[in-house]
């Protein structure tokens, strides 16, 4: 498999020809119209992004897209890359050559993927670099790393920790509003607040397709596999602010609606409900095939589903961007996450969490025995904490899997039947 | 006879500091010392037990920052019940969860947390002031106090005065036969950061005017620099220093970063003063990668260093994801580069004692 081709038009058609057998690809399940649309459109993105002409922003995760869109140019969510090389097979030779370049196997698989890719140059060139803060020390150490390689602009916010104090809206609006100005230069353009203003508007209407879309999974039976529902990952997708994003979440909520009318069940009987905190496992569906299939236990609904901020006034889209930042329970201590996971178990009716928590990521590990504990002190419900990478294939082992859910599983079963002790 | 001032009791403090005040612990030189001064508390820096973790690890995962989990079991153990309060500054993953752990099972309870951004430009500046003043009147509610600026201004004159006065010290390794070694280095530079700075300054004046005058009797092995993961303790200095190299130079945060700036002294505004100058300490941490290694590649020149040792906590991401940037820039300009990556003990002497004798006779 050659990726180490260095003319732009051969990667182009390199990557088309994997993304059209992914979309091919054999699944447990029948796929709705609206993740068909969403995959598409997210192709559709990264190709775009490869194109002679086009203006592309590298983006970290929180790093609002509404303000790259505002600009004309495509924000490349460059964790999303490694996942998206990661599901059509390609990521082992982008790990394999971030660790001969000296990156070291405990760090965090999603940016070592990208260095790989970076140093094979397979990735779409960025004119400019924006990360944030949040989630990890990773993001910005390593944009600033590739800005410097590539010879492009960084430009850094820092999402006060404080998410909740007075100063934190203001200091991370300022920063919004230098950062779009300052990204306006490097595209030569100047910034239209009026572009924006329409861009919000766009975001907010998707947020509300979504929000409903949200709200009808909380339907029992789940009209929704949470294996489908993951890749939407509505908190922090880079389509947000376009209007393929207002399409996919409209067509979603029409199809959930018509599934839960018609009685469709995702997993029919519906054994358990599951709340999966973090991402998921990107190399196969093998996790989730086995939870909702084999086991029938729902996935009812994912943590980077969860819609936390309100509706953005697009009067002041640099607040309200700043507002929508600082509302993800990512941010500040661990009682804010804590509390929205006690939230989706309430909602959701879940029975039993799984936490995915990959080796290399500091973030989302870290939390997870304090979250665990927490949850422990107000609610009575399992929680799982699984290792299991999201890239990274070569470490994943089948078997060991199961073990570990099956005895999860036999946990909740003992539950229903009123005799097994919480893990 | 200048080793004689840095005799330390039991705890680490020296006697004669102030007993009437208390000790307000932090962990990270992104922590204002001269806020803690001017709650007339005096700054300890916490640096570790430098011993295996055993009730930390049911708080955080143990693929963490090794320093972080040892501070954390130090607070669970009550190793730190001397201190009144202690500061966490958001400078990594493994920081922001261990204000979250201590808060849960650690003593002292007063816990103390300081959002540091990782630039340096005005709206960092402006946000980082913000941050600290929001710290400052959490301090002075739990505290009952009043920090003034005049008495911010006070402590800023102290500290500087250590910080020119460690500049001059570190300035002797400089000589082709320097008249401390890095382990020497090592010790004086923790010890001003544990003790009052009054005493410290009096003391680093009389240690100044003995090498000042001192002929140097330094080994004449190769000159190295280590940089990277906080340093607890100078074991890995002294290893390198038994195997014949001298330490000549440290980018640590134990080390040289603590006094590579002075603060602004008679601002009008000391908070803003105090932000520019903590945030332009050039640790790895922050996000201006261009910067950093002009400040690396000018100290090895100026310390006229023959390779670099670049250490590296396990999961230490920041270093991590650092390391091949650097070492490559550090190749580039002709200088080379031995990486080591451990605990923040030293478990596995034999092989790093075999790798450093390597690296040196390749650059003998």
């Amino acid at each position: 498999m050659t990726i180490v081709e260095d003319q732009r038009k051969r990667q182009r058609e390199f990557f088309t020809l994997q993304f059209q057998k992914r979309l091919k690809r054999p699944r447990g399940y029948s796929p709705l119209k609206s993740s068909q649309a969403r995959e598409r459109a997210m192709f559709r993105l990264l190709l775009e992004s490869f194109r002679e002409g086009s203006s592309v922003v590298w983006k970290s995760t929180f790093v609002p897209s509404e303000i790259i869109y505002s600009l004309g140019a495509i924000p490349l969510y460059v964790e999303s890359f490694s996942a998206v090389a990661s599901a059509v097979d390609i990521c082992p030779p982008m790990l394999d050559t971030s660790e001969r370049c000296g990156y070291s196997r405990d760090s965090c698989t999603f940016l070592r993927a990208v260095l790989g890719a970076s140093h094979k140059d397979i990735l779409p060139r960025p004119d400019a670099l924006v990360s944030t803060s949040y989630y990890c020390d990773g993001d910005p150490k390593i944009f600033d790393i590739f800005a410097e390689e590539y010879k492009k602009p960084h430009f850094y916010l820092h999402v006060p920790y404080a998410a909740e104090a007075g100063w934190a809206i203001e200091a991370l609006a300022e920063q919004l509003e230098e950062v779009t100005i300052e990204l306006a230069k490097v595209m030569g353009k100047p910034f239209d607040k009026e572009r924006l203003s329409e861009i919000i508007q766009s975001s907010n209407e998707a947020r509300r397709y979504l929000l409903r879309a949200n709200e009808l999974r909380r339907h029992v039976p789940s009209p929704m596999l949470g294996c489908e529902a993951i890749d939407y990952i509505a908190s922090i997708t880079q389509l947000w602010g376009s209007p393929e994003l207002v399409r996919i979440s409209r067509l979603l909520c029409e199809e959930l609606e018509e599934r839960i009318e018609k009685g469709v069940a995702a997993v029919d009987p519906e054994q358990f409900r599951l709340l999966w905190c973090h991402l998921r496992p990107y190399y196969n569906d093998e996790v989730f095939n086995y939870l909702e299939g084999h086991h029938k236990a729902v996935v009812a609904f994912e943590s980077v589903n969860l819609i936390t901020w309100k509706e953005m006034d697009p009067e002041k889209p640099f607040r309200s961007l700043a507002e929508k930042l600082l509302a993800n329970p990512a941010i500040g201590p661990y009682e804010r996450m804590t509390r929205e996971v006690a939230r989706m178990i309430r909602d959701y009716q879940i029975d039993g969490v799984v936490w995915m928590s990959p080796w290399g990521c500091r973030h989302f590990n870290s939390m997870a025995q304090l979250v665990k504990d927490g949850l422990r002190r107000e609610l009575d419900v399992p929680f799982y904490i699984l290792d299991l990478e999201c890239i990274d294939k070569r470490n994943y082992s089948k078997e060991q899997v199961r073990t570990r859910l099956d005895a999860f599983i036999e946990v909740l079963g003992g539950r229903k039947e009123g005799c097994t002790p919480q893990v | 006879m200048w080793k004689e001032y840095l005799k330390e009791d039991s705890r680490g403090v020296l006697q004669y500091a102030p007993v009437d005040r208390g000790k307000i612990g932090y962990l990270s030189i992104h922590v204002p010392e001269e806020i803690i001064l001017g709650a007339g508390r005096l700054p300890y820096r916490l640096l570790g037990r430098g011993k295996p973790v055993k009730r930390a690890s049911a708080y955080l995962p143990k693929t963490f920052d090794p320093s972080v989990l040892d501070s954390l079991e130090g607070a669970i153990e009550g190793e730190y019940g001397f201190l009144e309060g202690v500061i966490v500054a958001n400078v990594s993953d493994a920081h922001r969860r261990l204000y979250d752990a201590w808060r849960l099972c650690g003593t002292p309870k007063n816990v103390f947390f300081l959002d540091v951004p990782k630039g340096a430009d005005a709206l960092r500046v402006k946000t980082f002031s913000l941050a600290l003043s929001a710290l400052m009147r959490e301090m002075e509610t739990a505290l009952d106090v009043r920090i003034s600026p005049e008495g911010l201004r006070e402590a800023i004159g102290l500290c500087n005065e250590t910080r020119v006065l460690l500049q001059r010290l570190a300035g002797l390794r400089r000589q082709k036969r320097p008249p401390l070694s890095g382990h020497d280095f090592f010790d004086v530079v923790s010890w001003a950061q544990r003790n009052d700075k009054s005493y410290v300054n009096q003391k680093l004046r009389l240690i100044l005017q003995e090498l000042e005058m001192a002929r140097g009797n330094g080994t004449v092995g190769p000159r190295l620099m280590l940089t990277g993961s906080p340093l607890g303790s100078p074991e890995l200095i002294s290893l390198i220093e038994r195997l014949g190299a001298q330490v000549v130079c440290e980018d640590l945060c134990t080390g040289m970063q603590y006094f590579s700036d002075l603060v602004e002294k008679d601002s009008p505004e000391p908070l803003n003063a105090l932000a520019r100058r903590y945030l332009d300490i050039p640790t790895a941490r922050m996000a201006d990668t261009r910067a950093r290694w002009g400040y690396l590649h000018k100290m090895a020149e100026e310390y006229d260093v023959d390779g670099v040792v670049y250490f590296t906590l396990k999961f230490d991401d920041i270093y991590l994801f650092e390391y091949p940037f650097i070492r490559n820039k550090f190749q580039k300009a002709g200088y080379r580069v031995l990486l080591i990556e451990a605990e923040n003990f030293l478990t596995n002497v034999g092989q790093i004692e075999t790798r450093v004798q390597a690296f040196t006779e390749m650059l003998g």
